[in-house]
């Protein structure tokens, strides 16, 4: 199969993918059994006429059939109207988009460190296998999936910033993006909102050591999701990788360990922590609800937390669609990367 | 029954597994203990005199910001968290294992309950539960229901597999020709064969179901002051951080333990259990 041919497969089944999640979200919202769907577009307690709910039930096509709801439902999405949040008095994809690059910025700084700590991790537990290191590395990734990060978050506020603040010592913000002061005095034009890359670009040096220093705790918190998951994965790759035949004949060429490890196993051994970049993503998007709501990082998953204690399940539901759709499109261009640097995988 | 007697003598000499069964066994003993031993009265027992009380030797854990028997309160969530944790799991298992082995059996089935698993596994499970316990509204039975929903796919997606490969095996043929009935086979030797590798994700799940269902009601579909909760006790005591630190460090290292319970008996499960790891 040619490269163009691969690539518009993969493109028709995204397309797939996409209508099957806007069809689960769509029943979510509309199809469950026992509740009245048209709760979710009421603020709970508000005293509406009979007249407006009716008015509104026919807006929403809320009594045509399920098929027929499911296509204006789709047809709203496409044209980028995703309905309306109370939580954020702002139609819920703008809502998101305004928000987007701040939940950006600290998951890639997550998967950044959770790839960067978790691979070399990974690679010390298959090549020292059953010895100390790998019980170590294995001990802590155990210990890493079962730590609730929200707790993590706050136990990692209590000593970086209390603890060190009441000693005295220098110590790291608990909370938001950037300090407040410096966002008054040395204020940033928007540019790409992402506040560390911005603030470079401007030469605001000032703002970009807050914002990096606002930034530490929260994506240390969050890469923790993503990095026994990296580990588990480069462990177990890497020890099939160090079975083949041309490791073998590496070692009987006398080829030094750190080359066979660096130079052949490696190459090899990381596709599936590639492959699985997209899955990550999606798991740190969900660990970032609650790690924003720990340190009131102004992103997308705090925003949704706050719609869930509004009772605002449009803005809730359009978040799930808005995460899923990003990890489908992340797991689309890993594939096609992939399919760039290794022909082996168009077959 | 020979398999399990076995499979207990090898977790035996695990150190870490028997770790893992012991903790699990002792929180699970008083997440059993606690309704029994502890007066439901404590929950309601507000007395603000007595409230961000440090711990001491009348109150191991300290009190709450209503001046409630934190020690208490972490031991009656026990059994709530848990048994969420366990129904979660048992009832995504048993459906999961059900819709994955007919996928397996049933070759008209196959296509639409893998693509349909697909879309499910398409979409963060923890970013799914939000939306579906929202539109269900805040409580912790909807969450439950909305973890079982995200759960259940990954065993379908295994169990098919397991008994996709298991049905060519010549032995199954064998057994055929001897004329052993669909029946029989399926409930006899299928089943048997497939199932163990299935369900030994079931504690790693579990301990995954305890932080999800913890992270959930910590951001806010938590039940509310007067049902003890693990994750709910960590989101009001993060109020009192800097005041009364003890108030979130007892219900999270609560979660911390039993989860880290599970996922030792989880990893040596599939150690044990998982035919691609075993070497």
């Amino acid at each position: 199969m040619g490269f163009l041919a691969y690539v518009l497969k993969r493109l028709a089944l995204l397309g797939l993918v996409l209508l099957g999640v806007s069809l689960v979200v769509f029943l979510i919202l509309r199809g469950m059994p026992g509740v009245d769907p048209l709760a979710a577009y009421i603020p709970p307690g508000l005293p509406v006429s009979p007249e407006a709910l009716a008015r509104l039930r026919q807006d929403l096509h809320l009594d045509e059939p399920l098929l027929v709801q499911y296509l204006y439902y789709v047809s709203d999405l496409l044209r980028g109207d995703w309905g309306h949040s109370r939580t954020a008095a702002q139609p819920v994809l703008d809502a998101l988009l305004g928000r987007l690059p701040a939940t950006i910025e600290l998951a890639v700084c997550a998967v950044v460190l959770s790839v960067g700590i978790g691979v070399p991790a990974g690679i010390l537990a298959a090549v020292r296998r059953d010895r100390a290191a790998d019980i170590a590395v294995r001990i802590v990734s155990i210990t890493g999936v079962s730590f609730p990060v929200f707790w993590l978050g706050i136990i990692l506020q209590l000593v970086f910033f209390y603890a060190l603040g009441q000693l005295g010592l220098p110590n790291l913000p608990s909370r938001g993006r950037v300090g407040d002061e410096v966002a008054l005095l040395h204020p940033l034009g928007p540019v790409t909102g992402l506040y560390v890359v911005d603030s470079l670009v401007r030469g605001n040096l000032t703002f970009f050591v807050s914002a990096v220093r606002h930034l530490v705790l929260p994506a240390f918190t969050l890469s923790l999701i993503g990095l026994a998951v990296v580990v588990r994965i480069m462990r177990a790759s890497m020890l099939e990788v160090l079975r083949q035949d041309y490791i073998l004949l590496a070692r009987s060429k006398g080829l030094p360990a750190r080359i066979i490890i660096v130079r052949h196993a490696l190459r090899n051994a990381i596709t599936p922590v590639l492959t699985t970049a997209g899955t990550t993503l999606g798991i740190l998007l969900g660990g970032a609800v609650v790690v924003e709501t720990v340190f009131s990082w102004p992103g997308m998953g705090r925003l949704a937390a706050q719609g869930i204690l509004n009772n605002d399940s449009v803005l809730v539901v359009g978040f799930t669609l808005f995460v899923a759709t990003m990890m489908v499109l992340v797991n689309l261009v890993v594939d096609i990367l992939y399919a760039v640097v290794d022909p082996r995988v168009r077959y | 029954m020979e398999r399990m007697l076995l499979a207990a003598r090898e977790m035996w000499r695990s150190k870490l597994a028997t770790m893992g069964l012991a903790l699990f066994l002792a929180i699970a003993a008083a997440g059993v203990a606690a309704p029994v031993l502890i007066p439901a009265s404590v929950v309601r027992d507000v007395k603000f005199a007595a409230r961000l009380t440090p711990p001491d030797a009348e109150h191991w854990f300290g009190t709450d910001d209503f001046g409630r028997d934190l020690f208490s309160m972490v031991l009656l969530a026990a059994s709530l968290d848990l048994r969420v944790a366990v129904t979660v799991v048992a009832a995504a298992a048993v459906i999961g294992v059900l819709l994955g082995a007919l996928a397996g059996l049933v070759r008209r089935l196959d296509e639409p309950l893998m693509r349909i698993t697909d879309i499910f596994l398409s979409i963060p499970s923890l970013v799914l539960a939000m939306a579906i316990a929202s539109v269900l509204g805040r409580s912790i039975e909807n969450v439950s229901i909305a973890l079982i929903f995200v759960s259940w796919p990954i065993y379908c997606r295994l169990m098919r597999g397991q008994v996709l490969s298991e049905k060519e095996k010549p032995y199954v043929r064998a057994l055929r020709t001897l004329g052993v009935g669909p029946t029989r086979m399926i409930v006899r030797h299928l089943v048997p064969n497939t199932l163990f590798p299935v369900l030994a994700r079931a504690p790693a799940d579990a301990g995954l179901a305890l932080i999800t269902l913890a992270a959930l009601s910590y951001i806010g579909f938590g039940p509310g002051p007067y049902v003890p909760e693990w994750g709910s006790l960590v989101a009001a005591g993060q109020a009192y951080i800097f005041q009364a630190p003890w108030l979130v460090i007892s219900p999270g290292a609560a979660i911390f333990l039993t989860s880290l319970s599970l996922n030792l008996l989880g990893d040596w499960a599939r150690d044990r259990f998982d035919p691609r790891l075993r070497s």
